[in-house]
């Protein structure tokens, strides 16, 4: 087995001492209130693998804006749902970068809509090669949205990240992150309420995803890793 | 208890989510019954998600009691916010007096995310009673609750006929900068020197060393070099004699001796005129747009095509003496990365 510090340093650019929590899982906001298994994490990063960009919208460092800590504590409770759920494929996600837009650049930013929803992605990127996912207060007219097979190109026109809201359990918001994460990879609805791309069976547009929405096929895990944006380490 | 259809009951379910939401259809009783729900706060048989109710409410009830539905949970201060805003933006796609009414009621009554989208919602339905509404809440100096409700007003203004428009105060609350760039011709040395800097990289073009003009962008200058067919005095009469690469922009930093080629101006006859493109070195097409005769001279107008987050117009005129242009630009919208964590 690859060892921690090897792993770290080739595919996490990290050097020196390094805190396991902080830098190799990415979740810089304080303690998890879920185990977490180092060993499967660092196999998993060094295969196929995306980097994920997460922006908080109208957050304050001082947590006087849109989040709690409560609320970034479950973000990264959310991650690793998806990072779970995506771990049944062998599909990792190796680096977190986390942003935040301050109250004072979010603008009408912190409640959106599905167009205002693409103007957001439109106007803010991070890293290259992170996609881009936008944590707001309140999505009026869904739980998130996604482009489906999402450019790699952060200049592209149009919807350029997911942008989601966070629900009242750890589950549900990392179902729902992987969900829409999982749109930008190339994944569309599956037709069937147990697959974390849920339920449109009778093809009416209508994308459904419940908390029972866990699993991930051979073929959707192919199709992911075919995405622009995954890489190995 | 109300009864749900089983599309209903997943459409509405607080067990589910919505991630996408599309074309949904649902039949009359099951309009009727989401009315039902919405309207009476009736218990349903499972438990419903009321937000996603009235999502689904605003995609299929179009003219059907749709403001008093909406306004009644907009008004309702035991609903969610989250509820209520989706009302709120629903109010916002029916332009109707109910719809109005209802979210100048709520305006006063509501605040932070929800007072927002009230506004928002006025912005694309309102009236001249929602500028008033709107006027009232001028003291609130936020700035992101500023550019909201400027916005909106901004909005009803241009839709209502005889509200004047303060275009300054329109392009300082949008943040807006209209950037205009006169040409100017270059003198015979700078020309020379112009087009030594391109060190014979010049697309196999004979150059006029004694017409060019020069536009200062920043601390960049541009340069437009014409072919050497074009003689002063015959300007007009060269440019229509043949379709030909009629000349190439050329950029150069004054700190370097070096300009690069980044356009070249090629000029086709038309039957109205001359139509103009301007491409990369590439061959795309960056800027279009025709030259037609008016009086003794001709006028032009090119403007970007594609995408691009600074929207250009270049507009001139040519004579046989002479070609004056302009460019006119808006501040570039740059793509914002965010505060680091």
């Amino acid at each position: 087995m690859t060892s921690v510090r090897t792993v770290a340093e080739n595919c996490l650019d990290l050097s020196g001492s390094f805190s396991i929590r902080r830098d190799v899982y990415g979740y810089i906001w304080g303690t998890m209130n879920r185990d977490l298994s180092l060993k499967n994490h660092i196999e998993l990063i060094q295969g196929p693998s995306c980097n994920l960009c997460l922006f908080l919208v109208g957050h304050e460092p001082d947590f006087s804006g849109e989040f709690t800590q409560a609320d970034t504590q479950r973000m990264q409770a959310a991650i690793d749902v998806a990072r779970d759920i995506y771990a049944q494929e062998n599909f990792g996600i190796r680096k977190l970068y986390w942003r935040y837009i301050p109250s004072s650049e979010a603008g009408g930013y912190t409640v959106v809509d599905g167009s205002e929803a693409t103007d957001l992605t439109e106007d803010y990127s991070g890293p290259n090669d992170g996609l881009d996912v936008f944590f707001v207060t309140n999505v009026t007219d869904a739980s998130g949205w996604s482009k489906v097979d999402g450019p790699c190109d952060k200049d592209a026109k149009g919807r350029t990240g997911s942008v989601m809201e966070l629900s009242n359990s750890d589950l549900v918001t990392g179902i729902v992150l992987g969900h829409e994460v999982g749109h930008y990879l190339g994944l569309s609805h599956e037709g069937d309420i147990t697959n974390l791309m849920g339920d449109d069976a009778d093809g009416d547009g209508i994308g459904s995803i419940n908390s029972t929405s866990l699993n991930l096929t051979n073929n959707q895990g192919n199709t992911m890793k075919g995405h622009c944006s995954v890489s190995n380490c | 208890m109300i009864a749900l259809s089983p599309k209903l009951s997943r459409v509405v379910s607080d067990q589910a989510l919505d991630c996408i939401n599309g074309n949904l259809s649902l039949d009359k009783n099951e309009i009727d019954t989401l009315t039902k729900i919405l309207s009476t706060k009736g218990k349903a048989k499972s438990p419903v998600n009321r937000k996603r109710a009235v999502n689904a409410f605003i995609q299929v009830a179009k003219n059907r009691d749709f403001p008093e539905v909406l306004a009644k949970i907009l008004l309702d201060s035991t609903e969610l916010n989250a509820t209520r805003i989706a009302a709120a933006s629903g109010l916002g796609k029916f332009a109707d007096e109910e719809s109005e009414k209802a979210l100048i009621q709520a305006l006063g009554k509501t605040n932070g995310h929800l007072q927002r989208e009230v506004i928002k919602a006025m912005g694309r339905i309102g009236t001249e009673k929602s500028i008033k509404a709107l006027d009232a809440l001028s003291e609130n100096n936020d700035p992101g609750f500023k550019h909201t409700l400027t916005f909106a007003r901004i909005f009803i203004g241009y839709r209502i006929k005889g509200t004047s428009i303060d275009s300054e105060k329109i392009k300082e609350a949008l943040g807006v900068q209209w950037i205009k760039l006169q040409s100017n011709p270059l003198s015979s040395k700078k020309l020379q020197e112009n087009i030594q800097s391109l060190r014979d990289n010049t697309f196999g073009l004979k150059l006029s060393d004694d017409i060019g003009f020069e536009i200062m962008c920043g601390k960049t200058s541009n340069t437009l070099l014409l072919n050497d067919k074009f003689k002063p005095g015959a300007l007009l009469k060269n440019l229509k004699s043949r379709s030909q690469i009629s000349g190439i922009v050329a950029a150069r930093n004054p700190k370097e001796s070096i300009s690069t080629v980044r356009n070249i101006v090629i000029t086709n006859l038309s039957e109205s005129g001359i139509d103009i493109i301007i491409t990369r070195t590439t061959g795309e097409v960056v800027y279009a747009g025709d030259a037609w005769p008016e009086g003794e001279l001709w006028k032009f107008t090119l403007r970007d095509i594609g995408l691009t987050s600074a929207p250009t117009t270049v507009t001139g005129t040519i004579s046989d003496k002479e070609i004056i242009f302009e460019v006119s630009s808006v501040s570039q919208r740059r793509v914002k990365t965010g505060q680091r964590i």
